[in-house]
C-alpha cells in the first residue's frame, strides 16, 4: 500500500499566502499554518526577486493561468530567477520514510527546466527537462541520494527551492505551480520507542529546568523524533523552573504515521540546591609550545547535575585554527549547575619556543 | 583442624601499553578501503556503494596512560623531536586526525603535574601510503592529492591541492576546517550553474569558476579552453593551496584531476586509484547507470584522448596534448614546480 499523506495541493497555496502577506479571508485561518512555503533568505535566495500569486480557478481564468490545473494554482513572475522556497521542517518527516516529492508545473516556451535547489541560484539536487512547453508536467524527484540531500540536520525534509531556467540562459519568466507533495513509503503500526535509561522516580531540586536524558526512535523509520512532557499539573514557574512538590510526568512521542508510545514517570521536586559544582583540574599553571593545539577537556562534578566547564582564554591567546600563541596566557574555568551555583578557577598558560 | 586455603595471588592488571607502538604501521583508512588499496586492481568497485561516507580519515590513537594533570602530546617527522606538532590535551589519550599517509612519525609526552614536568620516552611509528582522504564538516569526498609519487622519483606535495564534492552542506566547523586548517586559499568551482559567484569558504577566499568539461568532453572546443584555464590555477602558487570541486567531485573533478596528476608523472596506477577513491563517498557513489567499472571506461577514453598510444609515458603525453590546448611550458614547468618535490 502506498501512502500519500502530504499533499499540498493548490489549498496549501492559500496558506503560503497567509503567511507573506496578512490574510483577509476567514476560511484561510482556519489552515493558516499548514503550508510550507516559506520566505527567501534574503542574503543567498536567487529567487528572492520572484513575485508569488495565488489564484483561485475564477482569478486563474482571469489571469490566463493556461488551463489543465484543479482549484487553486500559484503563478511565479520576475525579471529575475523565478523560484519558491519551502520548508518542511516542523512536519517532521524524516527523509527515511519519503519514497518520492511530485510537483506539477506549467512550462512555458521560453522556459528549459525547473530545478529542485537546496542553495538557490548556485547549485541544484536534481534538474527536470521541459517535454512538453506549453502544457502541465509531472516534475517527480525520487533519486535516494538526491532525496537525501533535502534533509535538514536533523535528518527530516528541510527546506530547498524549485527554481525555472529559461532556454537562452536569461532570466525572468512568469511559471505555474499546482501541485507540491510528498509520496511516502508504506506505513507501519509499529509505535516509536522511547529511550530513557533512567528510574521511574526521579529526585531533583526546585528553581532550575526539568532535564532528563530522553529521545524517542522509530526503528522502522530508522529516525527520531521529538518527546512530548506532559505534567500531571503545574510544574514549573514562568521562568520554566521546577517547583517544589509531587508529580507525574508523561513522556509522549508519535512516529509519521500516527503511532503513539507513552511512558509515566514521577518526579519529586525538593530544596533548592546551594552547592556549586567542583573542577577537576588542580594545577594552577600549564607549560607549553608556541603553536600547541588546545585539546584542553577539563572536567567538574556536581551533587545534583551534569556539568560541563567552560574555557575562556585571555585576549589573543587562541588564533582562529585554535592554537596558542607565544606568551603567557590566563585561561578560566567556570562551571555552573542548572540552579545557577558557580564555581571558576584560573589557570596561568606559558607558551614558549621550548619545552 | 587448621584449615589450608590457596594462597591468594592478586592478578595486577597488565601495565598499559602505549599506542601507537613502536614499530606500529598504521593505515589512515577504514579496514575496508584499507584492503582495497593494499591489493588495488582498477575497476573492482561494482559493489560496495551505499550512499554512505566510507573514505573519511580514520584517526590514530594516542595512548600514554600516565594520568597527569594536563599532557602535551609531541609529534614530529624528525627523530629528534624537532619543529614538533603539539597537542595540548587532558586523560591519558587522544586522537589525531590529520596524519599524512606513507610518514614516518616520532612521539613523545612532556605531562605537567603539580608544578612538575616529565618527559617520555621517544617513541615511532609509520603510516601506510595510501590516498589522504580529508574530514571537511559537511563536505563529501574530499581527498588530497598529495604523497602520489611519480615516475621520475618526485613526490606531489600534501597539503596544496584537495579535490571533493561541492560545498552545499557545508557547516561552520567546515569553514573553519578548510579556511584555519588546511589553509585553502582558493576554490575552483568546476560546474556550469555558477557565475559571478564568491566562495562559502570566505571573502579571504579567491573564487574560480569555470565550466568545466566531463571526461571525453575535453576534446570540444570548449572542454579545450576550459580545461586550459583550469589548469592555469594550480601554475600561479599564490593560489595555492587550492580546492577544487564540481557537484559530486567525481566526474568534472575526476577529470581535472586526472590531467593534472598525469602532468605531473603520477604512477597510473596511483592516478586511477584516486579517482576510483569517490565510489567509497557518499556523495561519489553511484547508481545503476553510473556503475564505477562502467565510469573507469570514462576515465579510459579520457586517457586515449590526453595521451593516445603506448610508446610514450602518460606524462609525456598529456604534456604535449596541454601545449596544443594553448598552456605554455612556463606554465606547465611552474605547476610541475609548485606541486612536486624530491623524496628525501
Amino acid at each position: 500500500m502506498r501512502i500519500r499523506r502530504f499533499l499540498c495541493t493548490l489549498m496549501c497555496m492559500t496558506l503560503a499566502m497567509t503567511s507573506l502577506f496578512p490574510a483577509t479571508a476567514a476560511g484561510q485561518e482556519e489552515i493558516k499554518g499548514e503550508i510550507p512555503i516559506t520566505a527567501h533568505d534574503p542574503k543567498t535566495s536567487a529567487y528572492r526577486y520572484s513575485k508569488m500569486d495565488i489564484y483561485s480557478q475564477e482569478e486563474a481564468v482571469e489571469a490566463g493561468v493556461p488551463f489543465g490545473y484543479s482549484g487553486y494554482v500559484m503563478g511565479l513572475t520576475g525579471d529575475s530567477a523565478v523560484g519558491i522556497t519551502v520548508d518542511f521542517s516542523d512536519r517532521n518527516i524524516p527523509l527515511s520514510v519519503v519514497k518520492a516529492l511530485h510537483m506539477r508545473v506549467y512550462y512555458t516556451d521560453k522556459q528549459r527546466e525547473v530545478r529542485i535547489t537546496i542553495d538557490a541560484g548556485v547549485s541544484w539536487v536534481m534538474r527536470h527537462e521541459a517535454k512538453k512547453p506549453g502544457e502541465w508536467e509531472d516534475v517527480v524527484l525520487s533519486n535516494p541520494s538526491e532525496l537525501k540531500k533535502l534533509a535538514n540536520d536533523d535528518g527530516m525534509l528541510g527546506v530547498f527551492g524549485f527554481g525555472f531556467r529559461n532556454h537562452d540562459g536569461t532570466r525572468g519568466s512568469t511559471a505555474y505551480i499546482d501541485e507540491i507533495s510528498a509520496e511516502l513509503i508504506d506505513g507501519d503500526d509499529i509505535p516509536p520507542r522511547i529511550v530513557y535509561d533512567g528510574p521511574d522516580h526521579i529526585e531533583t531540586t526546585e528553581g532550575k529546568p526539568f532535564a532528563a536524558d530522553v529521545s524517542a526512535y522509530d526503528d522502522q523509520e530508522k529516525a527520531a523524533f521529538p518527546v512530548e512532557y506532559v505534567w500531571d499539573k503545574q510544574a514549573t514557574d514562568g521562568e520554566g523552573n521546577l517547583i517544589k512538590g509531587e508529580y507525574k510526568l508523561t513522556l509522549r512521542a508519535s512516529d509519521s504515521f500516527g503511532n503513539k508510545a507513552e511512558k509515566t514517570l514521577t518526579v519529586t521536586v525538593g530544596e533548592r540546591d546551594t552547592t556549586p559544582p567542583v573542577i577537576l583540574f588542580d594545577t594552577d599553571k600549564i607549560e607549553t609550545l608556541a603553536g600547541a593545539h588546545v585539546m584542553l577537556d577539563i572536567k567538574a562534578e556536581d551533587d545534583h547535575d551534569p556539568v560541563s566547564v567552560v574555557m575562556t582564554w585571555s585576549d589573543g591567546a587562541v588564533d582562529r585554527a585554535g592554537r596558542l600563541t607565544k606568551g603567557t596566557h590566563t585561561l578560566t574555568l567556570t562551571a555552573a549547575d542548572l540552579t545557577g551555583n558557580k564555581t571558576e578557577k584560573t589557570v596561568t598558560v606559558v607558551a614558549n619556543d621550548r619545552l | 583442624m587448621e584449615q589450608q586455603t590457596e594462597p591468594v595471588t592478586e592478578k595486577l592488571p597488565e601495565p598499559a601499553a602505549i599506542e601507537p607502538a613502536d614499530g606500529a604501521v598504521i593505515s589512515l583508512l577504514n579496514e575496508q578501503m584499507t584492503e582495497w588499496v593494499k591489493d588495488y586492481k582498477r575497476s573492482q568497485l561494482d559493489s560496495i556503494c551505499d550512499f554512505t561516507e566510507k573514505c573519511e580519515p580514520v584517526p590514530v590513537r594516542f595512548y600514554w596512560g600516565d594520568g597527569a594533570d594536563y599532557t602535551n602530546l609531541l609529534i614530529s617527522e624528525k627523530p629528534d623531536m624537532s619543529d614538533p606538532d603539539v597537542y595540548l590535551c587532558t586523560g591519558d589519550g587522544i586522537e589525531i586526525e590529520d596524519l599524512l599517509p606513507g610518514t614516518t612519525y616520532y612521539w613523545q609526552t612532556v605531562s605537567g603535574a603539580n608544578g612538575e614536568k616529565e618527559r617520555s620516552e621517544i617513541h615511532t611509528f609509520e603510516t601506510l601510503q595510501s590516498p589522504r582522504t580529508v574530514h571537511i564538516p559537511g563536505v563529501s569526498n574530499v581527498r588530497d592529492l598529495g604523497g602520489k609519487t611519480t615516475t621520475d622519483g618526485k613526490r606531489v606535495k600534501y597539503g596544496l591541492v584537495f579535490r571533493g564534492a561541492d560545498f552545499a552542506h557545508l557547516t561552520d566547523e567546515g569553514v573553519k576546517k578548510a579556511v584555519d586548517i588546511l589553509g585553502i586559499k582558493t576554490e575552483l568551482d568546476l560546474r556550469s550553474s555558477v557565475k559571478n559567484g564568491k566562495s562559502p569558504l570566505g571573502d579571504n577566499v579567491k573564487y574560480v569558476s569555470v565550466t568545466a568539461p566531463y571526461y571525453t568532453g575535453v576534446s570540444s572546443a570548449d572542454g579545450k579552453t576550459a580545461l586550459a584555464e583550469e589548469l592555469r590555477v594550480f601554475a600561479d602558487p599564490d593560489n595555492l593551496p587550492v580546492y577544487f570541486h564540481c557537484s559530486l567531485g567525481r566526474d568534472r573533478t575526476g577529470t581535472l584531476a586526472f590531467v593534472l596528476l598525469a602532468l605531473l608523472g603520477v604512477e597510473e596506477d596511483q592516478v586511477y586509484m584516486d579517482y576510483e577513491v569517490s565510489f567509497f563517498s557518499d556523495m561519489g557513489g553511484y547508481d545503476d547507470k553510473t556503475a564505477p567499472s562502467f565510469m573507469v571506461q570514462q576515465l579510459d577514453s579520457l586517457k586515449s584522448i590526453v595521451s593516445p598510444g603506448k610508446k610514450k609515458p602518460l606524462h609525456d603525453k598529456t604534456r604535449a596534448y596541454l601545449l596544443k590546448l594553448g598552456l605554455t611550458d612556463a606554465e606547465l614547468d611552474a605547476i610541475r614546480a609548485n606541486l612536486l618535490e624530491e623524496i628525501s
